[in-house]
């Protein structure tokens, strides 16, 4: 009898694991190829820059204004140098929005000292609900810097207060610990103008600075830190980034702009509500919102991914650091699907609606499920004697080997197409690292999605998370 | 420093040897060097007699001989190339190459012929707006043909008449960068343009040509029915400066769009400058929402800073006018920063003198701020014995009370 009921649970637990394992590895190569495909154009058109600021002087006066909104809590030690580095950018029509959400450092202090602040009677231009904004403040020193002082309400409330406040027809929304690459505007701005009327967001591509010479808030010879977890976030990264956003990109389903890069049009943002402070991700939610408004408006917008928009930002570099800003995460995905449960699998809503979201839910949420029956179960029917050896292997082979391919393909993509660690040995220890990422590292990776889904089950995602807990880990 | 050490003489003689013993890489490599010279030397006097040396080496027929045919990217890459050498020869081959249906190609010209900023390329320029391929931004488009038309502007005014409406855009953005008056009559009709995009564009070029003429059509457009065409008309009318539209950016602060209300108080502030009389009027019309946008937009260039500064000139009238308006201000609720202007401000005198402002109002509550700055470490000593002695410490004793109260 127990025979009978193991055998129809091995037959369940195969299909289950033969229907996960299939569509995964079908939507990955599938990913992969666009995504190649999609570099390969992207590489092509990016070689003349249409609004080449060197090119033509009138494009300096032409090109529209954009804000850069900054929220900062606890800044104090990066604050100075990164708005300096801002303002130093490439791109000249720009206007810096620091928004300090309720520091309890010297954040508002460094920057009052620093840049002559003093209080002004402004009131917000925008209605986005956001907690109680103290002071405005403008510089006497920099007429292009203007800094909100608020009550602490998350970085979405912040960036709420940010874009309140802000002038322009762009906002780009980073963070505060993250260095820009001088161009990186104008390469963003590059993919809005190239379609103007439907491109309402685009988001950049997130490189780890560890270990890179940075001078006066630029990043001048990128380097690889010998580090365990940077080296292999580093390969996730280019492989969530460039054989994963750039395939979605193509067929208008991302779903992902990083909170630490984005650019959006404000008047679509505003449209739908601006970011959502019951969320953990607000970077997340909020494009899941833009492509749900969108659908369901029966719009044309579109949001995508520029390669060359670069943003530098500082790894976690302990497994303690990296489990919370990826346990975070996971939280955060559990919120926005919970949210907008209602988009999975309808046709109303497209691509995002038959493959982006259903992808989100399947292999995102439901992957640790997955993975962690395969731990118990593939042991206890091998010991049952259930399991036929060689087929175990091979599946596990070609697991092994399917996963891999993304992360080679996405250093090759590097390498070739936007290269940034130009040393032989960075390429190196990118290509071995890639071969035991799978030894280890995804079952610590398992283990924090899992407890990440158990937080949210059982309500332990407690909304203290939103007040930037994570936002203050980046730094480290 | 590269490029010296590989050419020391920039003669066209010395370039077609180093070229024609240079390997298919090196040559490409050689490329990129003379660009980047070509660049840094810019407007040097030597610029002229590299470009010389650059055309007649050889190195700029290969160019126009790979423009002409081969694969597209090798023919955008010498589109491109050309661009940075100013030659007849070149800006006819790009002319010819604007036609080609590859839309990497077009762009490639269109940059190129921006930068070399001749007139010659203009028909072409106009012609490719005109089919505007979608891979080409419209402000790119707008700012080559704003460069070749420097010197013949009238020769925009095609675009301004053409069936689509993305040419005429296109078409009055040029404009509005060449900003050249004898194109006006033909802008002002533009103004009356069924596209709304056009209308806006052409408020900002008659903005940039700043004739006074121009400030009906900006009245106009100042109440035209799209609220984006309305703020464009009143930043033109700010540029200006002109008083003619003081009345059209007065009724404009009660728009119903927020942007439009905002550019109105921009544009008062341009035309009349930040006067007391303009800020006693709108709070005397009673509306907050008016209110509000015009100290928002004034407050970002330094209107309170500057009526506060005001308390400390000799001029009695131009000191009463500032105490009024900050004694109307205060009732109005605006005290956050005045408040911290008691800290800040650089004059003691000033300072004290604002404190007695300050106190004087009505509000509990601005009375209740001020004991609390008093109370502050960074608070000068004098500034507060000054709050200390105009406003009387009530929470003292309610504290005292209320502290007694809780210990029984």
């Amino acid at each position: 009898m127990l025979k009978i009921w193991l055998y129809w649970v091995l037959v369940a637990f195969q299909a289950a694991v033969f229907f996960y394992f299939l569509s995964l590895t079908a939507l990955n190569l599938v990913l992969l190829l666009l995504s190649t495909v999609w570099c390969q154009r992207y590489k092509k058109r990016s070689l003349i820059h249409p609004i080449d600021l060197e090119a033509l002087e009138g494009l300096k006066t032409l090109v529209p204004p954009v804000t850069l909104i900054v929220p900062a809590f606890n800044e104090e030690r990066v604050i100075v140098q990164s708005v300096h580095s801002l303002l130093a950018m490439r791109y000249s029509r720009i206007e810096v929005v620091v928004v300090n959400d309720g520091s309890v450092d010297r954040t508002l202090d460094e920057l009052i000292r620093s840049f002559s602040l003093r209080k002004a009677e402004v009131r917000p231009s925008g209605d986005l609900p956001t907690r109680r904004v103290r002071d405005f403040y403008v510089s006497t020193v920099e007429p292009r810097l203007v800094v909100v002082d608020k009550e602490n309400g998350g970085k979405a409330d912040a960036l709420n207060a940010g874009i309140n406040f802000s002038q322009n027809p762009y906002f780009l929304a980073m963070d505060a610990d993250s260095l820009l690459e001088p161009e990186a505007l104008a390469n963003a701005l590059r993919t809005i103008f190239e379609d103007p009327d439907r491109v309402v967001a685009v988001g950049g591509i997130v490189r780890g600075v560890n270990g890179s010479v940075v001078d006066v808030g630029r990043v001048r010879r990128p380097r690889l830190l010998l580090n365990f977890w940077v080296v292999l976030q580093m390969i996730e990264y280019l492989r969530s980034f460039l054989a994963g956003r750039a395939g979605w990109s193509q067929i208008n389903g991302l779903l992902v702009v990083p909170g630490a890069f984005g650019l959006f049009q404000k008047a679509a943002c505003v449209k739908v509500g601006g970011y959502s402070t019951r969320t953990v991700t607000e970077d997340l939610e909020l494009v899941v919102r833009l492509h749900r408004y969108t659908r369901e408006h029966r719009l044309d917008w579109r949001i995508l991914f520029a390669p060359d928009a670069v943003c530098w930002t500082e790894m976690p570099s302990t497994a303690r650091m990296l489990s919370r800003q990826r346990k975070r995460w996971h939280e955060g995905l559990w919120q926005t699907i919970a949210a907008h449960k209602s988009m999975c699998f309808r046709p109303r809503y497209g691509v995002v609606g038959m493959l982006s979201f259903p992808h989100q839910v399947i292999h995102e949420l439901g992957g640790p499920l997955v993975e962690l029956l395969g731990v118990v179960l593939v042991p206890l029917f091998y010991a049952l004697g259930l399991l036929n050896g060689t087929a175990l292997v091979l599946y596990l082979a070609l697991a092994f080997f399917a996963g891999i391919l993304s992360s080679l393909m996405a250093i090759l993509l590097d390498q070739t197409h936007f290269p940034r660690h130009r040393f032989p040995r960075d390429t190196l220890l990118l290509l071995l690292f890639s071969l035991v990422e799978y030894f280890g590292y995804r079952q610590l990776f398992l283990f924090w999605r899992l407890a990440a889904s158990w937080n949210y089950i059982f309500g332990r995602v407690s909304w203290r998370i939103s007040s930037r807990t994570g936002f203050a880990t980046r730094v480290e | 420093m590269l490029a010296n050490l590989l050419i020391p003489s920039w003669d066209g003689e010395t370039l077609r040897d180093v070229w024609s013993s240079s390997r298919q890489s090196d040559r490409e490599t050689l490329e990129e060097i003379l660009i980047a010279h070509r660049q840094a030397l810019l407007e040097a006097p030597e610029s002229k007699g590299f470009e010389q040396a650059v055309v007649s080496s050889g190195i700029f027929e290969q160019w126009l001989q790979q423009l002409r045919d081969g694969r597209v990217a090798r023919r955008v890459r010498a589109a491109m190339r050309l661009g940075y050498f100013h030659d007849p020869r070149g800006v006819a081959a790009l002319v010819s190459a604007a036609e080609d249906p590859s839309p990497e190609l077009a762009l490639a010209v269109v940059l190129s012929l921006g930068r070399l900023k001749d007139p010659v390329g203009l028909p072409g320029l106009i012609r490719l707006t005109r089919r505007a391929p979608a891979v080409i931004p419209d402000l790119t488009l707008a700012a080559a043909l704003a460069a070749c038309a420097e010197s013949c502007p009238a020769k925009l005014v095609s675009l301004l008449e053409a069936p689509e409406e993305r040419s005429r855009v296109i078409g009055v953005w040029a404009i509005s960068e060449v900003a050249d008056s004898t194109v006006l009559p033909q802008l002002r009709h533009a103004a009356w343009d069924s596209f709304p995009e056009v209308r806006a564009k052409t408020a900002r070029a008659l903005a940039r040509i700043s004739d006074p003429e121009s400030v009906e059509a900006l009245n106009e457009l100042a109440r035209d029915p799209v609220w984006f065409v309305r703020v464009r008309a009143l930043d033109a009318l700010g540029r200006l400066h002109a008083p003619a539209g003081e009345a059209t950016a007065f009724a404009a602060l009660a728009d119903k769009v927020r942007e439009v209300r905002y550019r109105a108080a921009y544009t008062l502030r341009q035309i009349a400058g930040m006067e007391s009389e303009i800020v006693l009027k709108v709070l005397a019309a009673g509306s907050r929402r008016d209110f509000n946008s015009m100290i928002s937009e004034w407050e970002r260039a330094g209107f309170l800073w500057r009526v506060v500064g005001e308390l400390s000139v000799r001029d009695w009238a131009q000191f009463e006018e500032s105490r009024n308006l900050l004694r109307a201000l205060i009732a109005a609720g605006v005290t956050r920063a005045l408040m911290d202007f008691v800290l800040v401000f650089p004059d003691l005198k000033v300072r004290l003198r604002l404190v007695r402002l300050l106190a004087e109002a009505r509000a509990a509550q601005v009375r209740a701020d001020l004991l609390a700055l008093a109370r502050q470490p960074k608070c000068d000593p004098r500034v507060a014995a000054a709050i200390r002695a105009r406003v009387p410490d009530m929470h003292a004793g309610v504290s005292s009370g209320a502290s007694s109260a809780s210990g029984t």
